[in-house]
């Protein structure tokens, strides 16, 4: 059997198993806590935004980010966790307040009704930060999360 | 060719802007001070790199002869030189208005070494024009055996460069001024080819694996670096990462400018795709070319639903093929009788394990994607829509291509298709 044959068959053996895999794609956020089936060993960002515009799934299309921090690693060779606190310490990691560079053990965001928020620098199997989650607070405190599909090349 | 960005915003002020080819050379600077208009160097190249003369954004009327209509504008020429094939300066044929410092083959001049444009520095090594040798060994001399170390693009100065090679990379970018400014303000890149095995692997690469690292050092007002982070930029790790990425530019994604931070710092507003690194081999060089084509394209709609990219698509299997084919040697005769593999032009080495996994891989995969979008076309034309309107790509999507159960191949491809799109959204 040539090897081209078995890199065909390799491949598309492969790509069928993906779906039951365990994959790094699915993320979990509520208003405590974002989780994910793989660990966060590289920093995500929580940024607060002030919309302008939505589009037909009430996704945010036009808006300024008004305040952003980040969440990593206290250090590189630290263990790290598959879930991540907002407002609770996590073991090992801390926030960083990118617009005056202050370093805080938990979301210096405060997560208030009537605003939107959005997570990104997310990765996936195939991309390095593409995700991103927007959170919407309601005026009425329910807390909602948008999965928008990012356009990327391959 | 590498550590270039797009952009520099100076913790005192001033915004620098460059611009690239797509082979990685400047094209042009513009430097705009706090408060004053943008000055812009455009930089006129042979296309072996040599920068045969800059001039800047001024133009300079030439006036009829009542003296007030003007003609015609003429550029104002910063510098002009002619070379010699291996790079000399032609005397009597060099202009220098003041301080342009690059010159053959982009690379910067020493003056103070051997006298003007008489000696280069590239990114290891200093360059004499005047004898055509570097000054000390090629680093990556054990790969071409047949060249003296001190040879300068393989002696044949006419249609060569010397390319500076292709590797994973590690950045240290400083981020100033709250999240505003941000300066790449150092790099290493992994080059050592005795260190690694190029039959599996295209290019070498650090300690910490495949992947472009970026290490941000966030500095308070005071200049005080509070915090440090690591990042990846298209990391080839794990099974599915590996599967799907190769190099720089084939993947989901591709190398961006100053890492994942910078869409960060530039609120995602934008194109964040470096396109001025050079691809690691001729499989990341088809990919890049393919990327560049659905960058190009206005209100784009993705890698899968744009039927637009139909045609950059197929041109991407043809490359993958013709790479794939030129390259590959009998595996059971690579490790038993010695055959070699075809050279890749990027390398300068036999083809790798990986690049030729990841064209077949690849060649499979599109394969797969035009299949689909020659179906989606079909689909909207039958609708009444025109396939190639930005605002019809919604109209038929991956979801409506599962096949029934005996449609063995359309609904493994729509699973393949399925599983890819959504691992990207």
């Amino acid at each position: 059997m040539s090897k081209s044959i078995i890199v065909i068959i390799a491949f598309i053996s492969i790509w069928f198993l993906l779906p039951s895999c365990k994959t790094c794609n699915n993320y979990v956020v509520t208003k405590e806590y974002i989780e994910n089936s793989c660990k966060f060993e590289s920093p995500f960002y929580v940024e607060e935004i002030k919309v302008d515009s939505l589009d037909t799934n009430g996704i945010p299309v036009k808006y300024e980010v008004t305040r952003k921090v980040s969440a990593g690693l206290k250090e590189q060779n630290l263990k790290p966790a598959r879930k991540i606190y907002f407002y609770e310490n996590t073991q090992n990691y801390d926030w960083l307040d990118i617009n005056n560079t202050s370093v805080h053990d938990t979301l210096p965001i405060d997560m208030s009704p009537g605003n939107w928020y959005l997570i990104r620098g997310l990765k996936t199997d195939f991309t390095t930060s593409a995700k991103k989650i927007f959170i919407h607070v309601t005026d009425s405190g329910e807390f909602k999360t948008y999965h928008p599909r990012i356009i990327t090349n391959w | 060719m590498y550590g270039k960005i797009g952009q520099i915003t100076k913790s005192g002020g001033g915004i620098l802007d460059y611009r690239y080819a797509a082979s990685g050379q400047r094209v042009s600077k513009a430097f705009t001070p706090p408060g004053e208009a943008t000055k812009t160097t455009w930089y006129l190249r042979e296309p072996s790199g040599n920068v045969l003369a800059t001039i800047s954004d001024k133009r300079i009327p030439v006036y009829e002869s009542d003296g007030m209509t003007v003609a015609y504008y003429d550029v104002d020429l910063l510098s002009a030189t002619d070379y010699y094939p291996f790079g000399m300066q032609m005397p009597g044929r060099v202009f220098n208005s003041g301080g342009y410092r690059f010159g053959f083959g982009g690379y910067e001049k020493d003056n103070e070494v051997s006298g003007n444009g008489n000696s280069y520095t590239t990114t290891y090594r200093h360059y004499d024009p005047r004898i055509g040798r570097f000054k000390s060994r090629d680093p990556k001399a054990g790969q071409f055996p047949w060249w003296t170390p001190y040879q300068y693009a393989g002696n044949r100065p006419i249609d060569g460069i010397d390319l500076e090679g292709a590797e994973y990379i590690t950045y240290l970018v400083r981020i100033y001024d709250g999240g505003s400014g941000a300066a790449v303000i150092d790099k290493i890149d992994y080059r050592d080819a005795e260190n690694f095995n190029y039959k599996a692997y295209s290019e070498s690469f650090g300690p910490e694996g495949r992947g472009v690292k970026f290490i941000y050092q966030y500095v308070n007002d005071a200049g005080t670096v509070v915090k440090t982070r690591e990042e990846w930029d298209v990391r080839q790790e794990g099974m599915t990462n590996r599967l799907g990425r190769h190099g720089l530019f084939m993947g989901a994604g591709a190398v961006t400018t100053v890492g994942p931070l910078y869409d960060i710092i530039k609120s995602g507003a934008g194109n964040t795709y470096d396109w001025s690194q050079s691809p690691i081999d001729g499989v990341d060089a088809a990919a890049k070319k393919h990327d560049l084509a659905h960058d190009a394209i206005d209100n784009y709609q993705g890698w899968l639903e744009d039927s637009r990219t139909l045609a950059s698509d197929r041109e991407l299997v043809e490359d993958f093929d013709a790479y794939y084919n030129e390259h590959k040697a009998p595996w059971w005769k690579l490790y038993t009788t010695g055959a070699v593999r075809g050279i890749d032009k990027y390398t300068g080495r036999e083809a790798s394990d990986e690049a030729l996994f990841a064209a077949k891989s690849g060649s499979i995969f599109f394969g797969m994607v035009n299949r689909y979008k020659e179906w989606k076309i079909g689909q909207l034309e039958s609708m009444g829509l025109d396939p190639y309107a930005a605002e019809n790509q919604g109209a038929v999507s991956i979801d409506d291509y599962k096949g029934k159960w005996y449609q063995f191949r359309r609904n493994a491809e729509y699973k393949v298709l399925k599983s890819a799109a959504e691992a990207t959204e």
